[in-house]
């Protein structure tokens, strides 16, 4: 008896326990529920996806409002706000875009949803606002791209004797950098695939001595970091990808490569793939006038050795396979494939005054593939004092100074030579004359 | 006292059970029949007996995939919506060309008629943008209700990036913002598949002439010949794998990495991104290794010179194809420049000029006296 008296009086409370919790819980999303709630997040956010879609780096970091850039090829900023307040059986929004440079402003007056069958979404009403305003762009271009153009006089100066003494070439040089992500500024933006990328190249032209020097840099991802008090500390971290070729005797009267004017002397030649190169650029101070660059990899190449060019048939007898010549008919080349370890240095300051000064440091490891004791490395220091004669055109005068060495088993050799140029650098493309940082 | 309490006791012992046991029923329940909406009535009219479009569109089936009663109505006296839906082509003739003007007149809640109007010009793609436009509307028409648009003209605008939005007009009405018109401007480039074929076929043509040039070059080739031509040939090719070439640093380190080049933008220039395009210059480069140089051995530089290499010199020259067209003013010395730069750039432009095609869809919300004025019966 006692036992079902407990029973039922256990019964009794988890009855109870369950009939609050049933109220409990059946009253809570009507307290939960906010009621005619002003949408403007919903709307952005659709809005935002849109953007994604379309390409753009969205940023939703307050609410109502959002940012977004657009990088590809060219630089689009774009601004959205919409902010909302209940009005009785209505809704108010003021929706504002700006979009390089265009403003645009509506308000838009929505009945609330739910209270009455003909109520409206406002995404239906106010989105198509703004996917119109995205056909509105405003006036302002800021140049995704940097580039410029030079010409040149460039001499070699060594103790061998080739390159000759006092001959010189006629330098033509180019170098595009596409960076749109410079005007950006917000704190930190992962940067995509082709957002950075930046080829250098020249070539040296005469009748007797021809080179062509080229390297590109491709950001694979990266991520963008940007002070946040003035902006004017820029550092870009990246993975990048790379290829670089430097490639003596391009034979400037029939403008096709020809062999043997190199193959009997000391030479360096190399084609250098970086499928995979860490890299870091930053900028800072005023106008972001110094940047400085470093970038490394440890890479797949083709290249010359210096203990294997510059010598007679005969002496190639007793080289490794490897590093004995291959014969084109009457002709004989000397390369081997390597693995090769490329470092980049640059510093440089921009604007001071009317000079811009710069710095670089470029160093190279190759190492046979197969398996022979031997290595070579290359060290390029050098340096440039560029003189603005107008906002967009600087005399230049640029010194390098090359050395290599090489080892093949116990036999090292190793030549050095100078390069001096004197040249007219001029920037072109709307770049040249915007305004814009870094 | 005890009473009340005893009355208290058991309501909330029935109101627990109650608790217990409804949402145990409603789980276990059998879910109730979806209720069948009434089926949408569409009326399709050709006003020109002459092009009967919709006609072809009614007898190929083409509408038998929608929840739709459809009735072919050769040529309506006074068209109507008062059930649903009403098509209407007609023949236009605006500036010298031909095409058909289509309207829709869908009945929306409230049995408001709005209307819904798109043309597409006669020509090569008349077909594939019709067909398009024709099942962009209707998914908007008939998704949801009958004859209702929820949101899903907007999602129709935005599902491509080649739809755009424009000539939104709004009213103010009742204190309300309402839309009582846009335009969605539709821009039909080739299709994904066809830019696929265009790409692989600028590979392809690329290694035909690279095949020219190896012919003409014969006698310096046979050196590297290992293999007969034969499938015996090829198999023993391929069970060999692949080896580091001796051939000159001009031809592995320049004359690769360029046909990579060639390749990658073959690929680029149809709109795919870096690393597709970068399969475009491995595929081409397979295809040269194994294929084009048929009874050498394949080339492992080879393969990563114009792969790998070829992709990054060739996006060198495609951003440099960029700036040109971005900076010089569009003539004869710009595209030449960007001929020497990207030729397939070029091409694929002229291409992508010579096979897009562009649209209006105009929507507008009608009012009674409009609808009229267009011989329409509003239905409610």
């Amino acid at each position: 008896m006692m036992n079902t008296f407990t029973v039922k009086i256990l019964l009794n409370r988890l009855a109870r326990l369950a009939a609050v919790s049933a109220i409990f819980l059946l009253l809570v999303p009507a307290f939960a529920s906010p009621g005619p709630a002003v949408q403007s997040g919903r709307v952005i956010d659709d809005f935002a996806r849109v953007l994604t879609a379309r390409g753009w780096k969205v940023y939703l970091d307050e609410p109502g409002s959002l940012r977004a850039y657009r990088l590809r090829n060219d630089f689009e900023e774009l601004r959205a706000r919409l902010s909302g307040n209940a009005d009785g059986g209505f809704e108010v929004y003021d929706a504002g875009i700006s979009y390089d440079g265009m403003e645009r402003k509506r308000s838009f007056r929505i009945r609330v949803s739910g209270t009455d069958e003909t109520g409206t979404d406002p995404v239906r009403v106010v989105l198509p606002w703004f996917l119109e305003s995205l056909e509105l762009r405003g006036p302002w271009r800021r140049s995704a791209y940097r580039a410029s153009v030079s010409a040149g006089y460039n001499r070699f100066h060594e103790s061998e004797a080739y390159p000759r003494w006092r001959v010189g070439t006629l330098q033509l040089g180019a170098d595009i950098l596409h960076d749109p992500a410079r005007h950006v500024s917000e704190r930190d933006m992962r940067l995509s695939t082709g957002d950075y990328f930046h080829i250098q190249a020249y070539a040296n032209l005469s009748p007797e001595w021809k080179d062509v020097w080229y390297d590109i840099k491709l950001i694979l991802a990266g991520l963008q970091t940007i002070s946040p008090e003035d902006q004017s500390a820029r550092t870009v971290l990246g993975l990048f990808s790379g290829l670089e070729l430097f490639r003596p005797s391009m034979n400037f009267k029939e403008f096709m490569w020809s062999d043997n004017v190199y193959e009997d002397h000391p030479h360096v030649q190399f084609l250098i793939l970086k499928p995979f190169m860490p890299g870091i650029v930053r900028q800072w101070g005023p106008e972001r006038r110094y940047s400085a660059s470093a970038f490394a990899s440890a890479a797949v190449s083709v290249n010359s050795s210096l203990c294997a060019t510059n010598i007679s048939e005969a002496e190639e007898d007793g080289l490794s396979p490897i590093f004995r010549s291959k014969f084109y008919g009457d002709r004989r080349q000397n390369f081997y494939y390597g693995w090769s370890v490329p470092i980049v240095l640059s510093l440089a300051a921009d604007r001071l005054g009317p000079l811009r000064l710069g710095a670089d440091y470029r160093f190279y490891y190759f190492s046979p593939v197969e398996n022979e004791r031997a290595y070579d490395v290359l060290n390029v220091p050098g340096g440039s004092i560029g003189f603005y004669l107008s906002h967009g055109v600087l005399a230049t005068v640029a010194y390098e100074y090359w050395y290599a060495y090489s080892r093949l088993r116990s036999e090292t050799k190793n030549h050095s030579w100078h390069r001096v140029n004197f040249g007219l650098e001029c920037k072109i493309g709307s770049g040249a004359h915007s305004p814009e940082r870094g | 006292m005890a009473i009340f309490s005893r009355l208290l006791g058991r309501f909330i012992r029935g109101l627990a059970l109650a608790a217990l046991i409804l949402p145990a029923w409603a789980f276990l329940s059998p879910l109730p029949a979806a209720s069948k909406e009434p089926i949408v009535r569409m009326d399709l009219v050709d006003t020109d007996v002459e092009f009967p479009v919709l006609g072809d569109y009614y007898a190929k089936g083409f509408f038998k995939r929608y929840d739709a009663a459809v009735r072919y109505v050769r040529q309506a006296e006074a068209p109507t919506v008062d059930e649903g839906i009403l098509l209407v082509s007609r023949r236009l003739q605006y500036e010298g060309l031909y095409g058909v003007g289509f309207i829709l007149y869908p009945r929306n809640e409230g049995g408001l008629v709005s209307s819904i109007r798109w043309a597409i010009p006669d020509g090569r793609d008349f077909e594939r943008d019709s067909t398009e436009a024709l099942e962009g509307v209707l998914a908007v028409t008939l998704t949801g209700e009958k004859g209702k648009r929820g949101k899903s003209t907007v999602a129709y605008a935005l599902s491509s990036g080649n739809r755009r939005i424009s000539d939104l007009a709004y009213a103010e009405k009742e204190g309300e913002t309402v839309i009582t018109g846009y335009t969605v401007d539709v821009s039909a480039p080739p299709s994904p598949r066809a830019r696929f074929w265009r790409a692989l076929g600028g590979v392809v043509l690329v290694n035909a002439l690279g095949e020219i040039d190896y012919a003409m070059k014969i006698n310096s080739n046979v050196d590297d010949w290992k293999y007969p031509l034969t499938m015996k040939g090829f198999k023993r090719k391929v069970a060999d794998g692949m080896r580091l070439d001796a051939n000159n640093f001009t031809t592995n380190c320049v004359g690769h990495v360029y046909s990579g080049n060639l390749y990658y933008n073959a690929a680029r220039s149809n709109e795919y991104g870096f690393f597709g395009s970068m399969m475009f210059s491995i595929a081409g480069s397979l295809m040269w290794e194994y294929l084009g140089e048929f009874k050498e051995e394949v080339s492992l530089n080879d393969l990563l010179a114009t792969g790998i290499g070829g992709a990054i010199f060739g996006e060198a020259l495609h951003q440099t194809g960029v700036f040109v067209e971005k900076n010089m003013s569009p003539g004869l010395l710009r595209n030449a420049i960007v001929l020497i730069v990207d030729p397939f750039r070029v091409v694929n432009r002229a291409l992508d000029r010579a096979c897009t095609s562009t649209y209006k869809i105009s929507v507008s919300f009608i009012s009674p006296a409009q609808a009229a004025a267009e011989g329409l019966k509003r239905g409610r």
